[in-house]
């Protein structure tokens, strides 16, 4: 799917109803049922959750520039339907075996999988990646700011005040996506220690030097450092 | 991450005990990210590599047996010396709770020697444990129990393969897991909170000699290596 390509409108749209899928998914069905529920509520109450998620999906899937052709739309639909099998039989409604929340699971992976991508999409557009960091690091001093983009003080208040970004373009698309990746991981004043700091798996090396001797070179051992960053790994 | 050369034998001359038990475990996670790793339906493996597999050929679940293990590992990790940097950080830190079979018992440089293995494996570079894991996957072990690396005295446990977690609030050894081959119950027990600081002196950070490593080869008569670990 050419996510990039997309208006930007667009894109917020299917954001929007990536993250409604999800939405559905967190609302988690049985995990704290009532215990007076009787077995025909029970079964009515999943039955239209689970035609709410569909209709998410569908919607969402609708509104991809590919479709049902777009390979993770067709993920979604292989697990929806493994979701609504297991629905259908689990006929007590308590899935003892686990099989629907093991199904719903599997759906919100690829939903959160969406929604990421998209959100990448859209930082691949330079001026949106401005607005993207200086939302994030809304609380970051215009200096630290100029040393992680590596442009001047004036051209960070010019990029604030919404002119286009002319320069360091692809440095600011890689900051961008870096900090999509650590931005729940650390405070705003963490990140840009991060880009400063000599790191061990960087040969000692910090983000910020990489990115001086090419952004092109540090694309690839920058996002994987931020992305390994996700869960514990055993070092 | 590879400061120790890669080319230690990984196969064993005795197969590791496999262990059925229990473990409390604990594990740290950016806050935007469920607690265990799965990601079902993504085209391979995504998890980038780590000491027991690597990205783009399986998954595993890294848990240490103590929190400070745990946060020892983002410590470690992000490269994180000064307190200043610490305090920054927000984690999630998770309790699994594990009930397995077939953990190979690699908990002590020990065990390691008594199969044939160099203890080096346990926390030098990832490509000898790759290969072991790989070796350990062969022979049907579920995951396998072995020395930290970051934080010495402290056991990790790591079980291969996907996990989705079920979050509980109450006693998440009293859940009975429907399939163990898909889920872990976990508990929060931290939300989005800074890194111990006193890990920023006391974890092994990449460079830095790994001394309860050292101990042992020294108590076995093995020379020192000039460098890490």
């Amino acid at each position: 799917m050419a996510t990039a390509l997309l208006d930007p409108d667009t894109r917020d749209s299917l954001r929007s109803q990536a993250g409604q899928v999800e939405d559905l998914l967190e609302w988690s069905v049985d995990q704290h049922p009532v215990a007076a529920e009787e077995l025909d509520e029970r079964l009515a109450r999943r039955r239209k959750w689970y035609l709410g998620l569909e209709d998410s999906v569908r919607d969402l899937v609708d509104a991809l520039p590919a479709g049902v052709e777009d390979f993770e739309a067709r993920q979604l639909f292989m697990f929806l339907t493994s979701l609504r099998r297991a629905l259908e039989a689990d006929t007590t409604a308590n899935d003892v075996d686990g099989a629907v929340q093991l199904a719903a699971a599997r759906v919100g992976d690829v939903a959160r999988r969406m929604a990421r991508r998209l959100e990448h999409a859209a930082l691949e557009d330079a001026d949106e990646a401005a607005g993207y960091v200086f939302e994030q690091l809304g609380s970051v001093g215009v200096s630290d700011l100029a040393r992680v983009l590596g442009v001047s003080t004036k051209t960070v208040g010019a990029w604030r005040s919404g002119k286009p970004v002319r320069q360091k373009a692809e440095r600011l698309k890689l900051v961008a996506q870096l900090v999509s990746y650590l931005r729940y991981s650390m405070t705003p004043t963490g990140l840009v220690m991060w880009f400063e700091n000599e790191a061990d798996l960087l040969g000692g090396r910090s983000p910020l030097g990489l990115m001086e001797d090419s952004v092109s070179g540090a694309w690839e051992p920058l996002v994987a450092y931020a992305r390994g960053g996700r869960g514990q790994l055993a070092g | 991450m590879s400061l120790t050369p890669v080319a230690v034998v990984a196969s064993w001359r005795a197969e590791p005990d496999a262990l059925r038990g229990e473990w409390v475990c604990f594990r740290q996670t950016s806050p935007e990210w469920p607690a265990l790793y799965h990601n079902a339906g993504a085209p391979s493996p995504d998890q980038e590599s780590g000491r027991w597999h690597r990205k783009g050929e399986s998954y595993a679940q890294y848990l240490a047996l103590a929190p400070l293990g745990a946060w020892a590992e983002c410590a470690r990790y992000y490269s994180l010396r000064s307190a200043r940097q610490a305090r920054e950080m927000k984690r999630n830190l998770w309790l699994v709770f594990v009930r397995e079979t077939r953990i190979a018992d690699l908990s002590t440089f020990d065990r390691y020697d008594a199969c044939g293995l160099d203890p080096v494996v346990a926390v030098g570079g990832h490509a000898a444990s790759q290969a072991l894991a790989d070796d350990l996957r062969a022979a049907g072990f579920r995951g396998v129990l072995s020395p930290s690396a970051a934080l010495p005295g402290v056991v990790n446990l790591t079980v291969f393969g996907e996990r989705y977690e079920r979050v509980l609030l109450t006693d998440v050894a009293a859940w009975p897991n429907p399939d163990v081959d898909a889920w872990l119950p976990v508990q929060t027990v931290v939300e989005s909170g800074p890194v111990p600081v006193s890990l920023c002196t006391e974890a092994v950070f990449l460079t830095k000699k790994h001394e309860s490593y050292r101990q042992w080869l020294v108590a076995n008569g093995r020379p020192l290596p000039a460098k890490a670990p």
